[in-house]
């Protein structure tokens, strides 16, 4: 894996995005810090309403009124992302960061057929011909796994099963070979072995070629079984970070841990969360786990816990795991 | 004893002007007190169909459908509404599945003012808050409106209103497919306590493999509309026979990175259940398919004494009958 | 079910909607508290509008207060207005209803319902007065003939999609009849739309009776009603007497404007209150 010299791809600093709603101000993403290096797969986890999605378009410059980056730094190959004009960030799109959305039908042009939208995708940032287009497009299919891709490009979206429809869009994301791919739950609509299909590709296609991703999902499988590194997110705050292979083993944050432990096993007993997300409006106080922790004490509810590293690329935002590295360190 | 017995259901539907879709092809399983018999299969393939048929919620096209010794397909439109007491549905959209303009404690009411007429407004209101406590939902939902409360908590309200006529079977269609995954243990957890207490019989129909692998007692594999495996859950999933049913076992991604996900050989998709394919519905698709399997139609047969699937390839069972 | 839906539109406070239903109260209020007898003013000269004094808004071919008479054509124009939406309601809601229901008996009553619609209402409406004599209910019979068709329709398909619904999915699973069905489940999450819809009919019948008033059906002169006012005026306008048509236009303009503003703010806070 990347090793720590070199500078992040993409480094997101103190990310705060807010949504003003007639409810008050939602904190959708409250000052987040981290990184993705080059080639490197990076999961970003977490249930629904904990800032997952909103990083994701954060970093994309997609956030949309009422939402809002109120404060933080984006910095993608050394460029400042937030000070781009929506036409140079357009530009950058495509080459620099693509996008792959949840809803392939929403990505994709009803009315022009298939082989048109990779073309604008391509000639929007090189001048390749209609035949260079052509080719490209029905090698990036190929490697997405598509058999006899020019039916596909001579034909609609509409006549694309759901699986199909998110290859397709994910080959028009990776055409131009992007190095950092942001992808938002792409395989959370499609059964569970046409999931296996496509990810089996894709991810192998991206770590082949070093490219980067940032997978935003909520199935902790997904992450588990393809991504180098993750990102456990809750109530708009990092609670956890590192590689895979020690955080989905060895969880430091009890969110982490009731999280892992939430999923069914036989001959397991079920372990549940109690209590709800906090509001991201009245925020707590303290740590956003307090009340639902069975390990809380009385430092938890008054004073957040910030982001430590517990050992190199592991972070967590735990008073206890603070504790503990703290002696580790004596 | 069975409390529900599906025997050789047909079911298929048409848009006007649209193709034929046939959704469920000969299905036939039984369920016991008590037990839970989960169905799994991706899209397509008839779970939900088959769920609504179970309770006769859509007419079959074939087939009958048996509960507490009963067939269902001949009763009359009020002997049906009658047995709704005793059998019911929880659906996969919690807040969809209630309706917006009534209060919880309305809600959960409705099925008693329906069946037991003869309770009076207080015994109601005990029954519900009875029920509403089971779900650990308590008394102070009573006067909340379905968008006041999460999720988790309006599945809870789908759940205690099935219960608060204390049947006897309960359709349970996805019903944490839809809830995040802590939510999703808080439920299945109480599914189970309440089946303990109440010896209820679930059809637990569900996509996800590790949720039926950890509530079922026995498990239904379908593919297109047709069951192609089923057994005890443990058999199954320790010893998965037909191809579609190993498919769709090493699809599964364990969230423990150290478990190296298992090859898989699968191939194309899902054919269109409008223009079924000869033969053994898989054969297209499956890693040994050959001639024999496009000739064809493979009935279900057993495998061992509880343990049946259907696929030719697979050896009967010493001392079965190819079954009918 | 549907009072419940409108006290608690209005409590969630919305002043649009609360204002525009407080001043149509009024308008019905005032032009009751002034008196207005049509013979007692006739004074054979016309008189172009003047400030304040004698006569606001001018006097007509008669010398009639044109003033005096835009308001006491509110005390028949909204009643009638208000009760042939009425009736259109009573009638088109509960059949709506059940022509939602999936049955022979539905398919027929709507393709008989698509051969009744597709007759010039109006044309029809005034057949029937004409047929039934000129009485002032008529004016409402007339205003239900052409809604009832109209609140039937929407609320059949309002009920048709509702009927796809998971909740009434899971109302017919619990046993639920159809009349429970209907009653308990499909009404009440049809209450937004058809207070929308009946503000819109309230707000187009005062047209449709200033049409017939017009034409000379339902109301007779001398009562004075909009429409029979515009049509006085009609002449006058090219010949320089434009007060006596404009002022019934602008009430009735105002009237149908209020109207719509009521609806519009209506379907913004119920589409709102289901969802919180």
């Amino acid at each position: 894996m990347a090793n720590d010299v070199t500078q992040p791809l993409l480094e997101v600093k103190d990310l705060h995005t807010r949504f003003h709603t007639h409810r008050g101000i939602v904190q959708a993403v409250n000052g987040i810090s981290f990184g993705i290096r080059e080639g490197e797969l990076v999961g970003l986890v977490g249930e629904t309403g904990c800032g997952k999605s909103v990083t994701a378009r954060s970093v994309l410059g997609l956030v949309r009124p009422p939402g809002r980056i109120a404060e933080g730094r984006i910095t993608y190959d050394g460029i400042d992302l937030r000070s781009l004009s929506r036409r140079e960030f357009r530009k950058l799109r495509g080459t620099g960061i693509s996008f792959v959305p949840q809803n392939p039908w929403g990505a994709l042009n009803p009315i022009l057929r298939i082989e048109r939208q990779f073309r604008n995708v391509i000639r929007a940032h090189t001048d390749a011909s209609r035949q260079e287009c052509w080719d490209m497009s029905l090698a990036m299919l190929q490697k997405v796994g598509i058999q006899g891709p020019e039916r596909i490009l001579k034909g609609y979206a509409h006549q694309l099963s759901g699986g199909m429809a998110q290859r397709v869009v994910m080959a028009i994301a990776l055409v131009l070979n992007p190095r950092l791919v942001i992808a938002d739950e792409p395989t959370t609509g499609l059964d569970v072995t046409i999931q296996r299909q496509i990810l089996d590709m894709v991810m192998q296609l991206l770590e082949e070629e070093r490219r980067a991703m940032l997978l935003v999902t909520h199935d902790l499988g997904v992450v588990a079984q393809y991504c180098h590194r993750v990102i456990v997110m809750y109530a708009g705050k990092i609670v956890e970070e590192g590689p895979v292979s020690e955080v989905f083993v060895e969880p430091a944050h009890p969110y982490t841990q009731a999280l892992l432990a939430a999923i069914p096993r036989p001959g397991h007993k079920l372990v549940s969360l109690r209590g709800r997300v906090p509001s991201l409006i009245d925020y707590p106080a303290g740590c956003p786990f307090h009340d639902r922790c069975d390990f809380a004490f009385e430092p938890c509810s008054a004073e957040e816990p910030l982001l430590c590293e517990l050992s190199t690329g592991r972070r967590s935002a735990c008073h206890l795991s603070k504790g503990v590295s703290e002696l580790d360190a004596r | 004893m069975t409390l529900v017995r599906l025997d050789n259901v047909y079911k298929s539907f048409q848009r006007a002007g649209g193709p034929v879709v046939n959704a469920v092809n000969g299905v036939s399983f039984e369920i016991s007190p008590g037990e839970t018999v989960a169905l799994i299969g991706e899209s397509g393939s008839g779970k939900s169909t088959i769920a609504r048929l179970a309770l006769r919620l859509y007419e079959l096209d074939a087939g009958t459908v048996y509960f507490d010794g009963r067939d269902l397909t001949t009763l009359s439109r009020d002997e049906l509404r009658h047995l709704r007491a005793d059998m019911t549905i929880v659906f996969q959209e919690p807040y969809e599945s209630l309706n917006p303009r009534q209060r919880i404690g309305r809600t959960v009411e409705e099925p008693l003012v329906i069946h037991e007429q003869k309770l009076t407004a207080a015994e109601r209101h005990g029954r519900v808050v009875d029920a509403l406590n089971h779900v650990a939902l308590g008394e102070n939902f009573y006067e909340r409106y379905p968008h006041e409360i999460s999720g988790g908590q309006q599945q809870r309200v789908g759940i205690a209103r099935a219960l608060v006529t204390r049947p006897k079977f309960i359709v349970l269609d996805e019903p944490t497919s839809s809830l995040d995954l802590s939510v999703r243990a808080q439920i299945l957890q109480l599914l189970a306590d309440l089946q303990d207490e109440f010896n209820l019989a679930y059809l637990f129909i569900s996509h996800d493999i590790h949720t039926v692998e950890y509530v079922s007692d026995r498990i239904c594999v379908m593919y297109l509309g047709q069951i192609v495996e089923v057994g005890p859950t443990a058999e199954v999933f320790a010893n998965p026979q037909h191809p579609y049913t190993q498919a769709l076992l090493s699809s599964s991604l364990s969230a423990d990175p150290r478990v190296k996900k298992e090859r898989f050989l699968l191939g194309g998709e899902i054919p269109s259940a409008t223009n079924l394919p000869p033969g053994c519905f898989l054969h297209g698709r499956c890693p040994s398919g050959d001639d024999a399997c496009a000739a064809a139609h493979v009935p279900l047969h057993a495998y061992t004494a509880t343990h049946a699937v259907a696929c030719i390839k697979v050896p009967w069972h010493a001392d079965a009958e190819p079954a009918s | 079910m549907a009072s419940r839906g409108l006290v608690g539109a209005l409590r969630r406070i919305d002043p649009i909607a609360a204002a525009g239903v407080l001043l149509v109260i009024s308008f019905i209020v005032i032009a009751y508290a002034v008196p207005y007898s049509p013979i007692d003013d006739a004074n054979a000269h016309r008189e172009s509008l003047v400030g304040p004094g004698k006569y606001w808004f001018g006097t007509d071919n008669l010398g009639r207060d044109v003033f005096r008479r835009v308001l006491a054509g509110a005390r028949l124009d909204l009643p009638l207005a208000l009760s042939g939406m009425a009736v259109s309601l009573i009638l088109g809601v509960p059949l709506g209803l059940l022509a939602s229901q999936k049955s022979r008996w539905a398919e027929r009553f709507m393709r008989g319902l698509d051969m009744f619609q597709a007759f010039p209402l109006l044309v029809l409406a005034i057949v029937l007065v004409a047929l039934a004599g000129n009485h002032l209910y008529m004016v409402v019979v007339a205003i239900a003939l052409i809604n009832t068709p109209r609140f039937i329709r929407l609320v059949r398909s309002e009920a048709l999609s509702l009927r796809e619904s998971r909740f009434v999915e899971a109302a017919v699973a619990i046993g639920a009849t159809r009349a429970r069905v209907m009653f308990r489940h499909l009404l009440p999450n049809t209450t937004g739309t058809i207070l929308v819809q009946a503000s819109l009919t309230a707000a187009q019948s005062i047209v449709v009776i200033a049409a017939l008033a017009y034409l000379g059906i339902g109301i007779r002169p001398p009562q004075a009603s909009w429409g029979a006012m515009i049509k006085d005026g009609s002449q006058g306008i090219t010949t320089g007497q434009w007060w006596i048509a404009i002022f019934p236009g602008i009430a009735v303009f105002i009237c149908v404007l209020l109207f719509n503003q009521i609806a519009d703010r209506l379907e913004k806070v119920l589409s709102r209150g289901a969802r919180g």
